[in-house]
């Protein structure tokens, strides 16, 4: 007996040792890897520094007519071999756009001076510029503090000697090299590039008139919860950026008049625009009609969605609510509506933010599915990659136009992650309408319609995990094959180098220190069962940005990267239509987050 | 910077009062074909800067091309109203379900013209928050002509229309029930502009 315990207690010994020398070796590693990490950031942090320098060099190089003071932000020995002379050849027009593409042409060394001219020959075909932007898009190859090789997202805004507005988007290839002589600092010049792609787009920027709303009566601003204004003082939030995320807008015809209404989702007084149409004046005008058609006090809502829900020949209303009660309105046909919530079960309460109609079990009377965030009140997103943390979301079966029932259960939809769009469609032509939802701090959730009442998630196999802050989706058949595709609208930072695999490390070495280890532990492991051994560049794809999915037809998609619609900013709604009316979708892509001051961006 | 260490990036204390991705210009992608867009939102005038969300798209003043209402946050709408000069002609369909949802919400309708088969489906609730109009709207390219349409109703009906019974309703809203051959004008007051004027003129025609 004793012998055992003494056996026992030599193998505990071992076993602590072990357990300390790997510690040790742990936050030694980690140590290193914090310090690495942190050179990868001030490299990255001077390098923005660079491209803001480089990109005043420019404005002032325009200003002055002279191009020869940015040649300081190219090594002495720059030299781009076999690189070519950058020239813009017409494409074919967009509607009423023209369209170019910025090439590559000939085969000859260039040499700063030849830099230099070229630079000034662009300038000069330029009679105004009203911005410009030069960011990190990637950084490819990084040996920290002597070379960077990145690509550059360059940006012009500019206006020629027709007055025609264009706009120039290039993608460069730029070596950097650190020439600061003391060692201690940074001095990055350019010492070789080369054109990736780049287009010129321009117009006269009247293909779409910017109405004055309230001229046409439309005199509306949007205003944000107060409940969530955590400046005030007895607002306490745990999620505290909430309140900037709202503003639903639907169009109806709730007059049936064939003219389309709108309806505006308001933090504090939501509004019903009645359409005029164009007859009375020749000009568009609308009346304000939400007193009138009894639909007054609506304040915390984010979403109103339109469908007839009894088959009575009139659009009734879903009023989507953050954290107050959702409410139902029946249209009575007369230009009013009457509250309804109550007696058709559709009163719940949850983070709700978007909504969408769709008779999922066929029987002629449509059914509602809600996305639900999670509640800004009592919880941030766990973990800001993959958060797992929010309300359920909810699918209510219209029982006859009568009542609505809940069927999240048995049907299997209801999805936790932080809801904040969803969609309905017949993704793979069965017959069935199809479910799919964008989560904040996830990823998407495709639920295939079985046809007996259950759905199955199918976003992994159907290859639309998506994953980033996902903000917005939509259907739409843009390459006409007769399968329903799918655009998401996801968050592109400016700064996406920023969520490269270095920082999602650091992340995870931040988080092992907190008491929040244990319990995502379980969260990791989901996250590496859906992407396997690529998960650590959740990062990288978080910042991605939209993307288009091309419908395989066989029930996959596969994302169209090179697709040149994923740059969309922080992503909002997304809609897909005929611009131009020649057979072709397009695509609409709202953005912005935060616009305070000018020039205090983050 | 503590923030973000901490994992709490989104905290308010982060944004402060700077702007965080703020000012971005919306983008409108033109589809070139092949599976390629191009971002024409500068020279199209549809570059906002506003802090954007909800969109509904819907032709507003009935003139058959599709406007855009966008909601900005903690700010005035943005009314873009499509003026585009080069554009084709059009035909939008409001679909009326007898045995389906009265909406016909989930039909797919399947249109030929110019040689070539769109696909659009009834919705209603997508992107952010947002609803566009219910009744479908097919560009027509130049084409004039309708050769057919097939609608796949919810009900699971397939109903069959000939070109020739949608023609009288390009660059209007046709009106289609679910199963009949009956299509009626949706919108009455549509195209009033320029339908007005050329009435005028079969008018001073006549007299």
């Amino acid at each position: 007996m004793k012998r055992k315990l003494k056996r026992l207690a030599q193998v505990l010994a071992a076993l602590s040792l072990i357990l300390a020398v790997a510690v040790a070796t742990a936050l030694y590693v980690m140590a290193r890897k914090d310090k690495q990490h942190a050179r990868f950031f001030s490299t990255g942090k001077s390098v923005n520094n660079f491209l803001s320098d480089y990109n005043h060099g420019l404005k002032d190089a325009f200003d002055k007519k002279d191009a020869s003071e940015l040649t300081r932000y190219y090594s002495d020995g720059y030299f781009s071999s076999g690189r070519g002379h950058w020239v813009m050849n017409r494409d074919k027009d967009e509607g009423d756009i023209a369209c170019y593409r910025v090439l590559a042409e000939g085969r000859d060394d260039y040499r700063k001076a030849d830099v230099r001219d070229e630079i000034s020959r662009y300038l000069q075909g330029l009679t105004a510029i009203d911005d410009i932007k030069f960011k990190i898009d990637m950084i490819e190859k990084v040996d920290l503090d002597r070379s960077v090789l990145l690509t550059v997202k360059f940006i012009l805004d500019g206006r020629d000697g027709q007055g025609a507005l264009f706009q120039d988007r290039c993608f460069y290839r730029w070596n950097l090299v650190n020439e600061d002589a003391s060692g201690a600092g940074y001095d990055w010049r350019i010492v070789s590039d080369e054109l990736v792609e780049g287009v010129r787009v321009a117009g006269d920027g009247h293909s779409f008139t910017d109405l004055d709303p309230a001229s046409a009566g439309i005199d509306y601003k949007h205003r944000r919860d107060p409940k969530l204004n955590v400046k005030s003082s007895d607002v306490h939030l745990k999620f505290g950026v909430i309140e900037h995320g709202f503003g639903g807008v639907s169009a109806t015809d709730y007059n049936n008049d064939g003219r389309p209404d709108i309806f505006f989702a308001d933090g504090v007084r939501s509004r019903l625009y009645r359409n005029n149409g164009t007859a009375e004046s020749g000009k568009l005008g609308f009346t304000d009609v939400t007193a009138e058609a009894g639909l007054e006090g609506l304040d915390q809502a984010n979403a109103g969605v339109f469908a007839d829900v009894d088959n009575d020949g009139y659009e009734d209303l879903f009023v989507v609510r953050y954290l107050a009660p959702c409410k139902f309105y029946h249209n009575n046909g007369d230009g009013t509506f009457t509250d309804r919530s109550a007696e058709m079960g559709l009163d719940l309460v949850a983070p709700c933010m978007s909504a969408c109609f769709l008779d999922y079990d066929r029987d002629g009377f449509v059914d509602i599915y809600i996305g639900v965030y999670g509640n800004a009140l009592t919880d941030v997103p766990r973990l800001p990659f993959f958060a797992q943390n929010g309300g359920a979301n909810r699918l209510l079966r219209n029982n006859g136009g009568r009542r609505f029932a809940d069927v999240t259960d048995v049907s299997g939809t209801g999805d936790t992650g932080w809801s904040l769009a969803v969609a309905a469609a017949d993704y793979d032509n069965d017959g069935f309408p199809d479910l799919m939802v964008a989560n904040d701090f996830g990823r998407k959730n495709l639920y295939h319609n079985n046809g007996d009442g259950t759905f199955t998630e199918q976003a992994k196999r159907a290859g639309v995990l998506d994953f980033s802050g996902g903000m917005g989706l939509t259907f739409g058949d843009f390459d006409d094959d007769g399968y329903l595709d799918v655009y998401t609208s996801n968050i592109n930072s400016n700064q996406r180098w920023f969520g490269e695999d270095m920082t999602v490390s650091q992340y995870m070495r931040n988080v092992m220190r907190t008491r929040y280890a244990l319990t995502d532990a379980g969260e990791y492991l989901k996250v590496y069962r859906l992407l396997g051994p690529s998960w650590t560049e959740v990062g990288t794809m978080i910042g991605e940005g939209n993307s288009l999915f091309h419908n395989n037809g066989d029930g996959t998609f596969i994302e169209l990267k090179d697709s040149h619609t994923n740059r969309a900013g922080w992503g909002w709604s997304v809609a897909f239509f005929d611009m131009d009316n020649d057979t072709k979708l397009d695509i609409y892509a709202a953005n912005g987050w935060i616009s305070n001051a000018p020039g205090t961006d983050l | 910077m503590d923030q973000y260490k901490r994992g709490l990036f989104f905290s308010d204390e982060f944004v402060g009062e700077n702007s965080w991705n703020g000012y971005e210009r919306k983008c409108l992608f033109a589809n070139a074909g092949g599976g390629q867009f191009l971002d024409v939102a500068r020279p199209a005038g549809a570059d906002s800067i506003k802090d954007g969300r909800g969109v509904a798209i819907a032709d507003y003043n009935g003139d058959g091309k599709l406007d855009l209402v966008i909601n900005n946050n903690n700010s005035t709408p943005t009314v873009y109203l499509n003026n585009l000069r080069r554009a084709g002609k059009c035909i939008e369909m409001k679909l009326v379900g007898t045995r389906s949802n009265r909406d016909a919400i989930g039909a797919r309708v399947r249109l030929s013209a110019g040689g070539k088969t769109m696909t659009r489906q009834v919705e209603a609730g997508s992107g952010y928050a947002s609803e566009a109009m219910l009744p479908i709207h097919f560009g027509l390219g130049g084409s004039a002509k309708i050769d057919s349409a097939e609608i796949i109703w919810p009900s699971g009906l397939t109903q069959r229309i000939e070109g020739s019974r949608l023609d009288p309703f390009v660059d209007r809203m046709a009106r289609i029930e679910e199963g009949s051959q009956q299509i009626t004008e949706a919108r009455a007051a549509r195209m009033a502009g320029r339908v007005a004027a050329s009435m005028r003129q079969a008018h001073r025609g006549r007299t």
